[in-house]
C-alpha cells in the first residue's frame, strides 16, 4: 500500500468505519510508515481538540430585544399576544403592567421606600445567595398570597412555574458542562428574574 | 506506533440540554406554541448559545453570526406550529439554524464565489473567542474555504451524518465525505507544530 493510498482512508481509519480486511491492511502499512504514523497522531490530536470545544459560545450583546420586535410587529397581522394569552386575567393583566412598568414597585436602590416582608433586600444576591432569597421570597409570597386574588396567586406561580423549568433545565446542563461560563452567567439571570419577580409581587397592594 | 485509533470522528450528535432539561423544554415549547412569549424567551435563553456557536463557526464572521442567530430564533418562533415533537426542541432548532446560516450563504453567492475555492480563506476574520488550542483550531475552522468549512462545522462539531449535511447542503453524499476530508487535511497541516 502506498502512502497516498493509506491517505485516502485515513478518515474511514480514523472514523473507525472500515471493515476488518481494510484495517489490517492500513495498520500493516502503518506499522511500517513513520511518516503515515505521523499524520494519525495529527488525525487524532484534531479530534481531541475538536471535542474539546466549547459548545456555547456567548453573542458579544444580548440579541432577545431585537427577537422580541421582530415577534412583536408580527402580532398585528395575526400574530398572538403572548401576555395576554399568559395573563388572562384582569387582575393578572395589572400584575403584568406592575412587573412590566414598575408602577408598583416603586423607585429601586437604597432609598427604596417599601420595605419588603422579610428584609430581603438586604440579601446580597451574589452567587452562594441567590437560592436563600428565591426561598425565602417564595416563603413570603405564600404568607401573604390569601391577600391576593386567585388570579393573582395563579399568573404569580405560573410565571415561578415556568422559571424554574429554565433554572432546572440550565442547572441540568451546568452539571453536565461545569464551569461553562454562559451556563453559569444564564442560571444566575434566571434566579435574579425569578427573584425580581417575587420581590415585585411582594410589593402589590392587598386584594381581599 | 500508534497502539489505538478512536473509534468515532468528532463529537457525535450532542443534545444541548440535559435530561433534566428536556422536561424544562417541553414545557417552554409548549406554552411557547400557545403564544407565551416569555416561555419563548426562556428558549431562547436556554439555547441562544449552542445556536450562537454554530453561526459563529458555519459563518466565520461574528457580526453576521449575531444577525443569523437573531434570525434563526425569529423563524423559529415563525415555524413552532410545525415542531411536531418528533425530535428534542434544540435538534430541530439546530435544523432550522443550519438552514437560516445556509439560506444566507447561497443568497450571497457564496455557491459561486467561495464554494469551490481550494485552499485557505485568507481574508477570512479570526473569529476565535477562547484561549490556547482552542484559538488556534477556531482561527483554523475560520479559515477553511467555505464549503469545507460548512460540511466540517456540521460533521465533527455538531455530529451531522454526510446523509443529512447532502440533504441540508444540496450537495452529494460523496461531496460531503470528500469536503470533509478536505477540512480535515487543511487543520491537519494548520495545527502541526
Amino acid at each position: 500500500m502506498s502512502c497516498n493510498e493509506f491517505r485516502s482512508s485515513l478518515d474511514e481509519l480514523l472514523d473507525g468505519e472500515l471493515e476488518a480486511a481494510a484495517e489490517r491492511a492500513l495498520r500493516d502499512h502503518l506499522a511500517a510508515c513513520p511518516a503515515c504514523r505521523a499524520e494519525v497522531e495529527r488525525g487524532q490530536r484534531l479530534q481531541r481538540q475538536v471535542a474539546a470545544l466549547p459548545r456555547t459560545v456567548d453573542p458579544t450583546r444580548d440579541l432577545w430585544p431585537g427577537v422580541a420586535r421582530e415577534i412583536g410587529s408580527q402580532r398585528g397581522s395575526g400574530g398572538r399576544s403572548a401576555w395576554s394569552v399568559w395573563l388572562g386575567s384582569a387582575a393578572a393583566a395589572a400584575m403584568l403592567a406592575a412587573v412590566l412598568t414598575g408602577m408598583l414597585a416603586g423607585p429601586r436602590g437604597e432609598g427604596d421606600p417599601t420595605p419588603l416582608p422579610l428584609a430581603l433586600a438586604a440579601v446580597d444576591p451574589g452567587a452562594g445567595d441567590l437560592e436563600r432569597a428565591r426561598a425565602a421570597l417564595l416563603a413570603a409570597f405564600e404568607q401573604r398570597r390569601a391577600s391576593l386574588s386567585d388570579g393573582t396567586v395563579r399568573v404569580v406561580l405560573e410565571a415561578v412555574e415556568v422559571i424554574d423549568h429554565s433554572i432546572a433545565a440550565i442547572g441540568g446542563a451546568l452539571e453536565r458542562h461545569p464551569g461553562d461560563p454562559g451556563l453559569a452567567r444564564r442560571l444566575q439571570a434566571a434566579y435574579r428574574q425569578e427573584i425580581q419577580l417575587l420581590q415585585r409581587a411582594a410589593r402589590l397592594p392587598d386584594e381581599t | 506506533m500508534v497502539e489505538t485509533i478512536a473509534s468515532t470522528g468528532g463529537r457525535g450528535r450532542v443534545e444541548v440540554t440535559a435530561p433534566g432539561a428536556v422536561h424544562g423544554d417541553e414545557l417552554l415549547v409548549r406554552r411557547a406554541c400557545q403564544g407565551e412569549v416569555g416561555a419563548f424567551e426562556g428558549l431562547y435563553r436556554l439555547h441562544v448559545g449552542r445556536v450562537h456557536a454554530l453561526c459563529r463557526r458555519m459563518t466565520g464572521d461574528p457580526a453576521l453570526a449575531e444577525d443569523l442567530t437573531q434570525e434563526a430564533f425569529v423563524r423559529a418562533w415563525r415555524n413552532l406550529a410545525s415542531f411536531r415533537g418528533s425530535s428534542a426542541f434544540s435538534t430541530w432548532l439546530h435544523r432550522l439554524t443550519v438552514n437560516v446560516v445556509l439560506g444566507h450563504l447561497r443568497g450571497r453567492g457564496g455557491r459561486r464565489e467561495g464554494l469551490e475555492v481550494e485552499g485557505w480563506d485568507e481574508a477570512a476574520p479570526c473569529t476565535a473567542p477562547h484561549t490556547g488550542e482552542a484559538v488556534d483550531l477556531e482561527r483554523a475552522i475560520s479559515r477553511l474555504p467555505l464549503r469545507a468549512r460548512t460540511v466540517f462545522v456540521l460533521h465533527d462539531v455538531e455530529g451531522f451524518r454526510h446523509e443529512e449535511i447532502a440533504a441540508l447542503a444540496g450537495m452529494a453524499v460523496g461531496t460531503s465525505k470528500a469536503q470533509l476530508h478536505r477540512a480535515r487535511r487543511l487543520l491537519r497541516e494548520a495545527l502541526s507544530p
